[in-house]
């Protein structure tokens, strides 16, 4: 927890600077903290409501809103599958179904082993190269079955 | 007819994206040095003249909304829309990742003419590579004092920060993002006011730019608005990205002068229809725009007004293209699906139809349809158009209306038969 | 000031009026949800869409200005489509179960069902459902048939002051709740009540207690403080069920806190002493009121010194009379959390004040001094009055010879009394208070003096010798 309130206070030295109120630093705070913590918990989101001096309910109301907080822990891989149009008509639903099957989770569930998280997502913006997978931060794109099984077995 | 890459240059090369290779080879930051011996007004006028069109949809034309800013003393902001999330759209990452610099002056170049000394970089949550390229970038300029205490020199303070969403598709609307960047839900404002010009970020006078219209700035400034008119036509000028996915041959990037034909598109640069498959249907600009015919693309040209007479309309330039295999319903299924999960909910059209739409089409497409709920589906996006706040409205009823209306003989095969009559599978994966 | 054209009548606007409020003054309602005169404008209901002249699309009425010149329409084929389509959508997710809600009879949705919306039902389709958690004492959640109007919220954070209830989630998932399901905090918390315009927050005091449409409803000001917070007073069979805020842009604007709201059941609680009663062996024994009557008169008669103590819940009108018809007594008034009114303050940003008595203001500009100069032992009788609202000072009936009762008491209260004569409480008869801003308010009586209470005029007009009226 130390490190999460250490991250907070970086981020908001790091760009207070940037904007007239502390308010506008929740979404840089909020990344910054997840960063740290992996997900945000109840807690991890007051340390942020009290370091921004904001009600811990509105921090509560808009990290409820972005997809992209995570309410509850979530796999050390993150499997982001798109599933938009364009990854659609190039076979992203087939991706989805092959990663179920490699890992016997479906989307939205981890494994037990915490390793793996499977989602489910809306366009990436990667549509050119479809389907795409987001794995943490980066982006697979044109994403083939040979793909996936490399990106599972170097995890595993 | 002329063309010239401009945006996409470097595409695919990331070493591309250093301030070096901008000033060696592109004239990188000469635009600024420009830009500084002239007024804000002299700015403005320019871009006006140059009939240069927002890039992120909705092709208001830039100049003019810079025109709106108010003269006071209140702080004034520019805030970058890189939130790239209209489905098929896949430019402005192309920028951020390989010409970063471009951006980036362009913005330097707005900043002074409507006289902000903040640029707020709003990028997607998910683009996280990118904001670190772009931060990088921005650093650079820093140091190159491009940014900084005194721009160039010169007695003017300017600040670029780059700010991630977190996942929500609505925050591409100017006012929802302007909410988010001040840290609230990502909620549309009330309009009017239909511009963010005098009540915007903070409260204070703000312009909200697409990174496509930004990094046009430089080049209209540095070689003139002659050579910038000499691309495309009238009332849409310049070059343009065009992002190209699904069923061709050769999805991907293509920079092409505003009005360039689109079976060219499709058929000779990306090498037409995929296996040797028909053209169906395509979004010509992102999964909000109404969708259009093989037979009603024949003879379009890419811009702003032929795609609107053509009844659908360029949007942010995503062609999503569909070949003679793919079921309509499912893709209703998947634009529904999308526009139901990224609602922000203020509205009662929009929260409540957007699910019923979709509750509609996948009964359909499972085969226990009805064949009065293809006249509900459009009676429903006909309730939600126009009726919300912001155009989240028009983005589900225009595709999903288009359709049932298009495609209606689909429709009422699949409650003919009692199921989906392309087998009810999505397209394979062929990887 | 200037005009607008509304449904091809020109009616007058007052400067900062929007549609809504401009259509209202000229007798129109606009349908809406969301807007409240009271709260901040979201315009996301989406019910109050107008017509407005030269506009590209349909405007919501409440977030727009009136302009001078300005033609609107509600009324025209495109309102009425997508008015009835907004109602369509409300109603797609609603579980339409009004015989077992509470709100039906003053439901918005109910109302504008029948004004505004297709009469079939074009879904068949399963319905979105929530599991509501208990919000604590006061209201009684069920997100079920929400709305997602977003008043509740607005309420707490711009009436209440406080975060308590959020929206989470987005879009069809949204969810209204209290924060971290706690039960709500806030002084304020029946009126969310108020401002829900369907039955998604009912009060558990009113819940289940009566259909509305057999209520009868009459002005009234809240005992409960010296706020004087305007109130309707809901009853049905001499019986009150419910208290509501009345506007009043002067004093309470559109809300009323919950100890004025719930503080009424005393006046119909079992052991308000509803009889006349008398000291007989050592506890009270109920009498007839001529007996009663009759000691209490031989009682004034008979005393060398009186005192009047009048709890600051009695009218100025009891006051006076109080006043003239004893006119030896000394007169003394009694608030339980003030001397005086010098001592009140407000409690909070909105409405409560620390003097949880309704008239001291109005009985010290009658002559009453503080209850902390009165001395028990100068006097042999003493008469208490009560309006009921503030508990009598514990064993004032035991501080002097002889105690008389005269008002609302309740049976655990009347032990040492000589005589009790029951009284009315506010709900049962008119007269005025002054509240602590000197604002003198009147208001009239909502149901019949329950029991064999008797107005106060009638107990000293009837049973008080003549002589001592004019004993002065």
């Amino acid at each position: 927890m130390k490190q999460v309130q250490n991250a907070i206070d970086a981020e908001i030295d790091k760009k207070k600077r940037f904007y007239p109120n502390k308010e506008a630093l929740l979404l840089p705070v909020l990344h910054a903290a997840q960063r740290a913590y992996g997900w945000l918990p109840h807690d991890v989101m007051e340390m942020v409501a009290k370091s921004l001096e904001l009600p811990l309910p509105k921090v509560k109301q808009v990290t409820s809103f972005y997809t992209m907080f995570y309410k509850k822990p979530v796999g050390e891989c993150h499997l982001q599958v798109c599933n938009n149009i364009a990854c659609y008509l190039r076979g992203s639903s087939d991706v989805i179904h092959y990663i179920e099957n490699k890992l016997g989770i479906l989307p939205g569930e981890t494994t037990k082993d915490g390793l793996f998280t499977l989602t489910e997502v809306e366009c990436l913006g990667s549509c050119g190269t479809a389907p795409v997978i987001q794995i943490n931060d980066d982006y697979f794109e044109s994403v083939s079955r040979s793909d996936v099984d490399k990106i599972l077995e170097a995890k595993q | 007819m002329k063309s010239e890459l401009v945006f996409s240059k470097y595409y695919g090369e990331p070493e591309a994206a250093g301030l070096n290779n901008y000033l060696n080879n592109d004239k990188g930051y000469d635009a600024l040095k420009k830009a500084l011996e002239m007024t804000p007004e002299g700015i403005t006028q320019m871009v006006k003249d140059s009939e240069l069109r927002g890039r992120g949809g909705a092709g208001f034309p830039t100049g003019l909304k810079w025109g709106f800013i108010p003269k006071t003393n209140k702080p004034k902001y520019l805030v970058v829309n890189a939130d790239e999330s209209e489905p098929g759209t896949f430019k402005d990452r192309a920028i951020m990742n390989y010409t970063p610099h471009m951006m980036i002056e362009g913005c330097i170049i707005s900043a002074l003419a409507i006289d902000a000394h903040i640029i707020y970089v709003y990028i997607r949550g998910e683009f996280v590579r990118e904001a670190e390229v772009l931060e990088k970038a921005i650093e650079e300029a820093y140091s190159a004092r491009y940014l900084g205490n005194t721009v160039c020199g010169k007695d003017y303070k300017l600040d670029m920060v780059v700010h991630r969403g977190a996942g929500a598709y609505i925050c591409g609307e100017e006012t929802a993002l302007l909410n988010s960047l001040e840290g609230k839900r990502g909620e549309p404002r009330i309009k009017p006011p239909y511009f963010p010009a005098v009540h915007g970020a903070f409260g204070c006078p703000t312009v909200v730019n697409n990174v496509e219209t930004l990094a046009a700035i430089p080049g209209i400034v540095r070689e003139g608005v002659d050579w910038f008119k000499s691309f495309g036509r009238e009332k849409n000028t310049g070059m343009k990205l065009f992002c190209v996915s699904g069923h061709v041959n050769k999805p991907g990037l293509y920079e092409k002068p505003y009005g360039y034909p689109f079976m060219k598109l499709i058929e000779e640069d990306c090498g037409g229809i995929w296996k040797g498959r028909k053209l169906k249907a395509v979004f010509p600009g992102g999964s909000s725009s109404p969708v259009l015919t093989a037979e009603e693309l024949k003879d379009v040209a890419l811009d702003f007004d032929d795609l609107q007479a053509a009844g659908s309309m360029l949007g942010s330039s995503a062609i999503m293209v569909m070949d003679d295999s793919t079921c309509m319903v499912q893709v209703a299924i998947r634009t529904a699906y999308f526009y139901y999960e990224e609602s922000c909910g203020q509205c009662t059209p929009c929260r409540e139809g957007g699910k019923w739409l979709l509750d509609l089409n996948r009964r359909l497409e499972s085969g226990n349809g009805k064949m009065e709920d293809l006249d509900l589906i459009a009676d429903i996006c006909d309730k939600i158009d126009g009726k919300t706040i912001c155009a989240f409205g028009e983005a589900t009823a225009w595709p999903l209306r288009s359709l049932v209306k298009k495609f209606r003989h689909e429709y009422e095969q699949h409650i003919l038969e009692g199921k989906c009559p392309f087998g009810g599978k999505a397209p394979s994966w062929e990887q | 000031m200037g005009t607008i054209t509304f449904n091809g009548k020109e009616i007058p606007f007052d400067e900062g009026d929007n549609i809504i409020e401009a259509a209202k003054k000229a007798g129109t309602e606009i349908p809406h949800y969301c807007y409240h005169p009271g709260l901040s404008i979201v315009a996301q209901c989406r019910m109050c869409l107008v017509e407005i002249e030269g506009a590209r699309k349909l405007a919501t009425a409440c977030s727009t200005p009136c302009n001078n010149g300005m033609v609107v329409s509600s009324e025209s084929p495109t309102v009425k489509e997508a008015v009835s389509g907004v109602q369509e959508f409300l109603l797609l997710n609603h579980p339409l179960d009004c015989p077992i809600c509470d709100q039906a009879g003053e439901c918005s949705l109910q109302e504008y069902s029948l004004k505004h919306a297709a009469s079939d039902c074009r879904t068949d389709l399963n319905r979105r459902t929530y599991i509501d958690i208990d919000m604590g004492p006061s209201i009684k959640k069920n997100m079920n048939r929400c709305i997602h109007c977003t008043r509740c919220i607005r309420y707490c954070n711009e009436v209440g002051d406080i975060y308590e209830m959020v929206a989470l989630q987005r879009g069809n998932n949204t969810e209204i709740v209290t924060v971290d399901d706690k039960p709500l905090m806030t002084a304020y918390s029946g009126g969310l009540a108020d401002v829900c315009p369907v039955g998604s927050l009912t009060t558990k005091d009113f819940r289940f207690s009566k259909r509305v449409w057999y209520l009868r409803r009459n002005d009234s000001i809240c005992d409960g403080c010296s706020k004087g917070c305007n109130i309707t007073v809901s009853h049905e069979k001499n019986l009150v069920f419910r208290l509501e805020p009345r506007e009043n842009q002067e004093i309470n604007k559109w809300w009323m806190c919950d100890e004025g709201r719930y503080g009424f059941h005393f006046a119909q609680s079992p052991s308000r002493v509803l009889a006349p009663a008398v000291k007989g062996g050592g506890s009270m024994e109920s009498a007839q009121w001529s007996e009663a009557g009759a000691r209490f008169n031989d009682l004034v008669v008979g005393a060398q010194s009186i005192a009047v103590v009048a709890s600051a819940d009695i009218t100025n009108e009891e006051a006076d009379l109080l006043k003239s018809s004893l006119p030896k007594a000394e007169l003394y008034s009694y608030s339980p959390s003030v001397d005086s009114s010098s001592e009140d303050k407000a409690l909070d940003h909105l409405i409560r004040r620390k003097d949880k008595s309704p008239n001291l203001k109005g009985l010290e500009g009658r002559g009453y001094s503080a209850f902390s100069k009165f001395n028990p032992s100068k006097f042999n009788l003493v008469v208490y009055a009560s309006g009921g609202k503030v508990r009598p000072p514990y064993g004032i009936a035991k501080l002097s010879e002889t105690t008389v009762g005269l008002g609302v008491f309740l049976k655990e209260e009347v032990d040492g009394f000589d005589v009790i004569l029951p009284g009315p409480s506010w709900l049962e008869k008119e007269g005025s208070f002054t509240n602590y801003d000197e604002i003198n308010q009147h208001f009239g009586q909502a149901i019949r003096p329950i029991g064999l209470a008797k107005p106060m005029s009638v107990v000293l007009s009837k049973y008080l010798a003549d002589s001592v009226w004019q004993a002065g």
